[in-house]
């Protein structure tokens, strides 16, 4: 049982709270994962975990929560990830705090570890990844890190689950035994130190519980009235605003001695570094092939200037193949047992005696969309994501937004865009939620507003049904996979040309440093990661069929059958849809199935089918060959095509994407934006295209 | 190696924090168009050529000293 997201649990009493921290992509999900039990999904990337999850546990009757804190690289405030971090644990107050660093990398870690250390010592330091240190041939002496360092370390191999349960007891003892330490973790240099004595004494009248008084002294040293966690914590008024007033002393007092702010930040961080080489070099020996010959070779491939653009071409169109290939086999055997399914109930409600009306209802409408939504629309969302995942697990995301970065930059977007474009490409919610890895709040909108250029995988099904009835023709699949690639590459272009003009126009500003981490490749756990993204998506799917498929099929089928003034409801609708859809090359049909697939993307295709059968005779679940057909007789033709698998790129939002807009940025303002940008531009390009075709056409 | 970070720099602390510290060793492994992967203290950082710019480095045991945009001699 867990809750996840911003919202901070209540703890019941006799509940204790666990924090991890630690670097991005040392595993620490994988332990939040492997201790709770929680399905948090950890992609091979730096910055995935982006929001607060926390998960219970219960072990010996006891009964644990544990906060996975968003990965951060020290606990000095810069950015708003640490901010966080650093808040939830003054907050908070967690009995046990669990480091997680990398067997591989020790060092890095070590250094976080360490000014861990100096805020508190309920600490235990949990090494994880010994499985892939042990293949690089490094073994770090746990018990003499735990001489060093003064806290328990546990060794632990999250993915197979190994060491996990002696974690489990070490951070029970941990927080049962009430003694605070008094072990000092890094020793600066004499004026430094000159300094925190004197604060020393100031320091421990405001200092929060559970709080080392030597830590506030040294952050406030560092960073001023900022590195103070809040205000309110701190005592008395009086004593706050001694110990701050101190503060400065020690401060201009530094700087006469020729270190200022900068000098002293360059000394804090160089000494911390210096005693996490120390710890490391005795007990923890880095490798030389940290930086293995196969990972060099691999960058070098999959980010050369041309071959990397080959590469990230190449695996779109394979992946792309794999799933179009896959969901026929699928759609078929789904088709099949769908359609015997509704002969059945058919038979069940006519011998039931079931009036025509509510047949047609419940039957001709609400289940046959649903079972569209699942025969076909699902198979190949249900196998795209999952290789995606694949993808992300083994490393090769950062690696695309290495290639990308260039193209972002010019268009004065932040790098990690391509990041949230390629989870805009799995669902467009998730790459909105996604764009907290951006910093920058200006160019987090930019990375929010464009994020539906990209089809995410509802619009696939869509997509790929198009495409092979119109354009692809006899060429086959991988044809088809090969235009649907192409699609992608326009929709990837239109998001940088929209970022270009945001930037230009209504989101000016400087473009922002940022740094982004090449994690090493990691063999992904094929199997694994394949059954649980693949029942993830599918039940997701499936609840969305039911839940929006089912009403929404049983909505269109009253439209189609009730009728007003002359006419059906449905009728009056794509009648007066219809000038506007012709202007953009296609019907007032198709445009009304757009409008209806609001709450899902994955509908438009089978209420368009709808609507036309409802005006002729009914289809078959899954035939899509009489579907074909029946769109060229409804004046379908390439262009149409065009038109509409343009229109599928660029055209609003799904309605979750949209509250995930408002949720993510606040503002009513930037959600009507986000829903009107594409919109636009889905019309001019459609428009565009239709007036091309028709001046060259005659 | 490191010599120095520009002062004023904004991301000097983010830098320092990564690990580049002055006499720390760096590597420059990839190059992009305007970014460029270093290898620093074991792990592989992408950063811009603007901001790797601002670190100024040379090469150890000599006394050469050249901006790290400009050093392929490690590649």
């Amino acid at each position: 049982m867990a809750v996840s997201g911003g919202g901070v649990p209540v703890l019941r009493t006799g509940e204790r709270l666990i924090a991890l921290a630690g670097h991005p992509n040392v595993g620490k999900s994988t332990v939040f994962n492997a201790m709770t039990g929680m399905r948090q999904h950890t992609g091979n990337w730096a910055g995935k975990t982006v929001a607060n999850a926390f998960g219970r546990y219960d072990r010996n009757g006891r009964h644990w929560v544990v906060a996975d804190l968003p990965g951060c690289c020290s606990l000095a405030a810069s950015s708003a990830e640490e901010k966080a971090a650093r808040d939830f644990i003054f907050n908070e107050r967690p009995d046990v705090i669990v480091v997680v660093c990398s067997a591989v990398n020790p060092e890095r870690g070590m250094a976080l570890v360490l000014q861990t250390l100096e805020l508190t010592s309920r600490v235990v330091v949990c090494v994880n990844l010994l499985d892939e240190a042990a293949k690089k041939g490094m073994e770090p002496d746990l018990g003499r890190l735990e001489e060093r360092l003064g806290v328990p370390v546990v060794g632990v191999t999250a993915r197979s689950g190994r060491g996990l349960n002696i974690l489990a007891d070490v951070i029970e003892s941990v927080a049962n035994d009430t003694r605070d330490g008094d072990h000092v973790p890094v020793r600066y240099p004499m004026p430094v130190e000159a300094a925190i004595a004197r604060l020393l004494p100031d320091a421990e009248r405001v200092c929060p519980m559970g709080c080392s008084p030597r830590w506030l002294a040294l952050r406030t040293l560092d960073e001023g009235r900022e590195g103070a966690p809040e205000e309110r914590l701190l005592g008395s008024r009086m004593d706050r605003e001694n110990f701050f007033r101190r503060v400065e002393e020690c401060r201009r007092t530094l700087e006469q001695q020729g270190i200022d702010s900068e000098a002293l930040g360059d000394i804090l961080s160089a000494s911390v570094s210096e005693a996490a080489r120390g710890i490391c070099s005795d007990a923890a020996p880095a490798s030389e092939l940290g930086y293995s010959r196969r990972d060099r070779i691999l960058d070098r491939l999959l980010t050369g200037r041309v071959t990397g653009w080959l590469v990230m071409l190449m695996m779109l169109a394979v992946v792309l193949w794999i799933t179009l290939e896959g969901a026929n086999y699928l759609s078929a055997g789904l088709s099949v047992g769908f359609n015997k399914l509704e002969h059945w109930l058919q038979d069940a409600a006519l011998s039931v005696g079931m009036p025509a009306f509510l047949r047609g209802l419940l039957l001709s409408g609400a289940f046959r969309v649903m079972g569209w939504v699942v025969a076909v629309m699902l198979p190949p969302m249900a196998i795209f994501f999952p290789l995606f995942t694949l993808l992300e697990d083994a490393g090769y995301l950062p690696r695309v937004a290495f290639n990308l970065d260039g193209g972002f930059r010019r268009c004065g977007a932040c790098g990690k865009q391509a990041l949230t474009m390629c989870m805009g490409l799995g669902c467009n919610a998730a790459g909105v939620t996604g764009c907290r890895i951006i910093s920058s709040p200006r160019e987090r909108l930019v990375a929010v507003l464009t994020n539906s250029f990209v089809p995410c995988n509802g619009r696939f099904p869509t997509m790929l049904a198009i495409i092979s009835l119109f354009l692809a023709g006899s060429f086959g699949t991988l044809c088809s996979a090969v235009l649907l690639a192409g699609f992608i590459a326009v929709g990837i272009v239109m998001t940088l040309l929209v970022s270009r003009l945001l930037t230009a126009t209504i989101l000016r500003g400087q473009s922002s440093s940022f740094t982004l981490e090449l994690p090493s490749y990691r063999r992904p756990q094929v199997c694994r990661t394949l059954a649980r993204s693949l029942a993830d998506r599918t039940f997701r799917v499936l609840g969305r069929a039911v839940m929006v498929a089912l009403p929404a099929g049983a909505v269109i089928w009253l439209l189609a059958n009730v009728n007003a003034c002359g006419g059906t409801l449905l009728d009056h609708v794509t009648g007066f849809l219809d000038p506007l859809g012709r202007i953009m090359g296609m019907d007032g049909v198709t445009l009304t199935a757009f409008v209806l697939g609001f709450p899902a993307n994955e509908l438009v295709l089978p209420v368009a089918m709808m609507t036309y059968s409802a005006q002729g005779e009914l289809m078959e679940i899954g035939s899509m060959q009489s579907f074909g057909a029946m769109l060229t007789a409804n004046g379908w033709d390439w262009a149409t095509a065009v038109s509409v698998l343009l229109f599928t790129l660029m055209h609003w939002p799904c309605s979750t994407t949209c509250i995930t807009i408002y949720k993510e940025t606040g503002s009513i303002k930037w959600t009507l934006l986000g829903f009107l940008l594409p919109t636009l531009c889905g019309f001019v390009c459609c428009s565009g295209f239709t007036l091309l075709v028709s001046l060259i056409g005659g | 190696m490191i010599t120095g970070i520009e002062s004023g720099a904004e991301n000097r602390r983010r830098f320092r924090e990564l690990g580049m510290t002055d006499g720390e060793t760096v590597e420059c492994v990839l190059r992009g168009r305007g970014i460029s992967a270093y290898l620093i203290k074991g792990t592989l950082i992408a950063l811009r050529s603007s901001d790797a710019a601002q670190v100024s480095t040379c090469l150890p045991h000599t006394e050469d000293c050249g901006e790290e945009g400009g050093s392929a001699e490690w590649l």
